[in-house]
C-alpha cells in the first residue's frame, strides 16, 4: 500500500501546529507549574483575531499570521496580569491554577460564541465552520501549498527565535533561572514576574500561530480549542512535561501517528471510521505514563 | 569601631510561629562573627531574617546605620550585604558561567569581566568548570560556584549558611581558608553559621550560642570553645 504524498504532507502541516501548541504548553507547564486547559483557546484567539483583520482589511490571507501571534500572545498575557500571577502571590497549589485554567476554557469559550455572532450578524459572514483557501507558491518550477511552506517556515523561525533568545540573551539565562529557582532568582534581584509574563506571552503567541493553520485544514468554530486539547497535552507529555526540545519531537510524534495511523486503519482490511482518530493520541498518553512517565525527554537528559 | 550590624530585641519566625524570640547583639566591622548552637535552634531562621527571607514579627536591624528591617531582600543586596544559603544555592541547569553572570545581572559588561576576573583569582578552581552544568559538579564545586556568585556582587558583608554542610573535610578546609581570607584580605566583614563549631569557634573572633531561639552565650570565640558547660553540653565538644 503506498501513502500518498498528500497524506504525508499533510501530516506535516498537522505535526508542525502540534509542535507550536505543546512547545508553549509546556513553556507555560515550566514557568508556572499548571496543567492549562485555556492552552487550545489561545490558538483559537489568534484564528479569529487574523480572521477579523482578514474581513476588515482584504489583504492576502497570510499577511495577517503576525496578528493571530499578537492575539494569542495578548490573551494569554492578559489571562496571566489578571489571574495567574495574583493567584501565585497568594500560594495557590497546582490543583488551584488547574481549575482556574478550566474556568478560562468555559470563559473564552463563551466569550468566542459571543464574538462570533457579532461578526456574523455586522460583517455577514461565515462566523463558525469558517475555512481559509490555500495558495500555490511556485519555487523553482516546484509547486508548494501555501500551507506547507508558511507553517514550516513558521516552526523554523519562531524555534531558532526561542533557542537564540533563551541561550544566547542574558534576559533568556534570567528566564531559564527563574524557572528553575524563582527564590533564588528574585534574591539576585530578578524580576520574575516580568520573565513570567514574557513567557506567556510568548506561548500565548505560538499557540495563536498554531492557531492561524486550523482553517486551512479543518472548519473552524470557537469549539475548537477544547477539542485539540488531547493531543496537545499527549504531545507535551510524550516529551516529558519539563523539556521543550522534548514537546517539538513529541508533537511531531503524536502528528505524524495520528495522522498515518488515521489513514492506514481506514484502509482495507480494517476499514476503521476516522472517527476514531482521538484513540491514537490518547493511546500515546496512556502509553507513555505507563512505560515512560519521565518522557522521551529523560532519554537524552539522563546522562548529563 | 564601627558596628555593622545592630540588632534590637529581634523577633523571626515563618507565618504565625515565632522562632527567634527577641536577639539583641551587634557585628563589627571586618569581624568573623560565628552562631553556633544544635539542631532547631533558629541559626538559618536568623540568618534569613538578617537577609529579610523570613519575617520579621519584631524589633530592628541596623545595617551600617540604616534601617534595613523592612526592605527586601534584593534592596539589601544592593546595600552591599550579601546571603550564602545552605541549600538551593545555584541554578542546577545552567552553566556556571551562567550562574555568575546572573548575580552580577545588572553590571555592564566590562565591569562584569573585571570583577570575574578577580573572582577567579579568589576562588581559581572554578577556572576548571566555567562550562559545565551546576547539575554535574560535586558538592563543594557548588559552594564554591555559590560563593563565586556572591562575590561578583563585591559585597562588603557576607552571611553564610553552614558552607561545609556535607562537604568532604578536606573541601571543609579550602571553603573555611577562602571565608577567613575574605576578612583578613579583603577587609569583609563575615557572618557565619556553622555544624563544624569546633572549626569555626577556632577562626571566629566573636560568638554566639543561639538554643531554641535565645542567646545562651555572647562573647570572644575561643572562650565558648573551652567554655565547661556550654562547650559540652550544646556543642558536644570537650567530652
Amino acid at each position: 500500500m503506498m501513502l500518498d504524498t498528500n497524506i504525508l504532507l499533510d501530516a506535516l502541516v498537522y505535526s508542525n501546529m502540534l509542535a507550536l501548541l505543546s512547545l508553549s504548553l509546556t513553556l507555560t507547564i515550566m514557568t508556572l507549574k499548571v496543567a492549562n486547559f485555556a492552552h487550545g483557546d489561545l490558538a483559537i484567539i489568534g484564528v479569529y483575531g487574523a480572521y477579523t483583520f482578514l474581513i476588515l482589511a482584504h489583504v492576502a490571507t497570510y499577511l495577517t499570521l503576525p496578528i493571530a501571534f499578537l492575539f494569542g500572545g495578548l490573551y494569554a498575557l492578559l489571562n496571566y496580569v489578571l489571574v495567574y500571577s495574583p493567584m501565585r502571590r497568594r500560594g495557590a497549589n497546582f490543583v488551584m491554577l488547574m481549575i482556574a485554567s478550566m474556568a478560562i476554557d468555559i470563559a473564552t469559550r463563551s466569550m468566542l460564541q459571543m464574538y462570533a455572532d457579532v461578526l456574523k450578524l455586522n460583517f455577514k459572514v461565515y462566523s463558525r465552520a469558517f475555512i481559509f483557501n490555500d495558495v500555490v507558491f511556485n519555487i523553482a518550477g516546484t509547486r508548494v501549498r501555501g500551507l506547507v511552506l508558511i507553517s514550516t517556515l513558521s516552526v523554523v523561525s519562531l524555534l531558532a527565535i526561542l533557542y537564540v533568545l533563551l541561550m544566547k540573551t542574558k534576559f533568556g539565562v534570567a528566564m531559564r533561572a527563574a524557572i528553575e529557582n524563582p527564590a533564588l532568582a528574585e534574591v539576585l534581584g530578578i524580576n520574575v514576574e516580568k520573565v513570567y509574563a514574557t513567557s506567556w506571552f510568548l506561548a500565548g503567541g505560538f499557540a495563536g500561530v498554531a492557531g492561524f493553520f486550523l482553517p486551512f485544514r479543518i472548519p473552524t468554530s470557537p469549539d475548537l480549542g477544547f477539542i485539540i486539547l488531547l493531543p496537545i497535552f499527549a504531545a507535551s507529555i510524550l516529551g516529558g512535561i519539563n523539556s521543550l526540545s522534548g514537546a517539538v519531537i513529541g508533537g511531531y510524534i503524536v502528528g505524524v501517528s495520528e495522522i498515518l495511523g488515521t489513514y492506514l486503519l481506514s484502509q482495507p482490511p480494517i476499514n476503521l471510521s476516522t472517527a476514531y482518530r482521538p484513540a491514537i493520541p490518547f493511546a500515546i498518553l496512556i502509553l507513555t505514563l505507563l512505560l515512560l512517565p519521565q518522557g522521551i525527554a529523560s532519554l537524552w537528559s539522563r546522562g548529563e | 569601631m564601627a558596628n555593622v550590624f545592630e540588632i534590637d530585641e529581634l523577633k523571626v519566625g515563618y507565618g504565625k510561629l515565632e522562632i527567634i524570640h527577641g536577639v539583641t547583639f551587634s557585628v563589627e566591622k571586618n569581624e568573623l562573627f560565628v552562631i553556633v548552637g544544635p539542631n532547631g535552634s533558629g541559626k538559618s531562621t536568623l540568618l534569613k531574617g538578617l537577609f529579610g527571607l523570613a519575617s520579621i514579627k519584631g524589633g530592628k536591624i541596623l545595617f551600617n546605620g540604616e534601617d534595613i528591617t523592612k526592605l527586601p531582600p534584593h534592596e539589601r543586596s544592593k546595600l552591599g550585604l550579601a546571603y550564602h544559603p545552605q541549600l538551593n544555592n545555584t541554578f542546577e541547569n545552567l552553566t556556571v558561567r551562567e550562574n555568575i553572570l546572573l548575580a552580577g545581572y545588572f553590571l555592564d559588561r566590562d565591569e562584569l569581566e573585571r570583577r570575574l576576573e578577580n573572582v577567579l583569582e579568589f576562588l581559581p578552581e572554578i577556572r576548571g568548570f566555567m562550562e559545565r552544568k551546576v547539575k554535574t559538579l560535586s558538592g563543594g564545586e557548588r559552594q564554591m560556584v555559590a560563593f563565586a556568585m556572591n562575590m561578583i556582587k563585591e559585597p562588603n558583608t557576607v552571611m553564610f549558611d553552614e558552607p561545609t554542610a556535607a562537604l568532604s573535610p578536606k573541601m571543609a578546609d579550602l571553603i573555611f581558608d577562602r571565608i577567613r581570607r575574605l576578612k583578613t584580605e579583603y577587609g569583609l566583614t563575615v557572618v557565619l553559621v556553622e555544624q563544624n563549631a569546633k572549626k569555626a569557634l577556632e577562626m571566629g573572633d566573636r560568638a554566639m550560642l543561639l538554643v531554641t531561639g535565645s542567646i545562651k552565650y555572647l562573647g570572644p570565640a575561643q572562650e565558648l570553645l573551652t567554655h565547661e558547660d556550654l562547650a559540652s553540653m550544646y556543642l558536644g565538644l570537650r567530652d
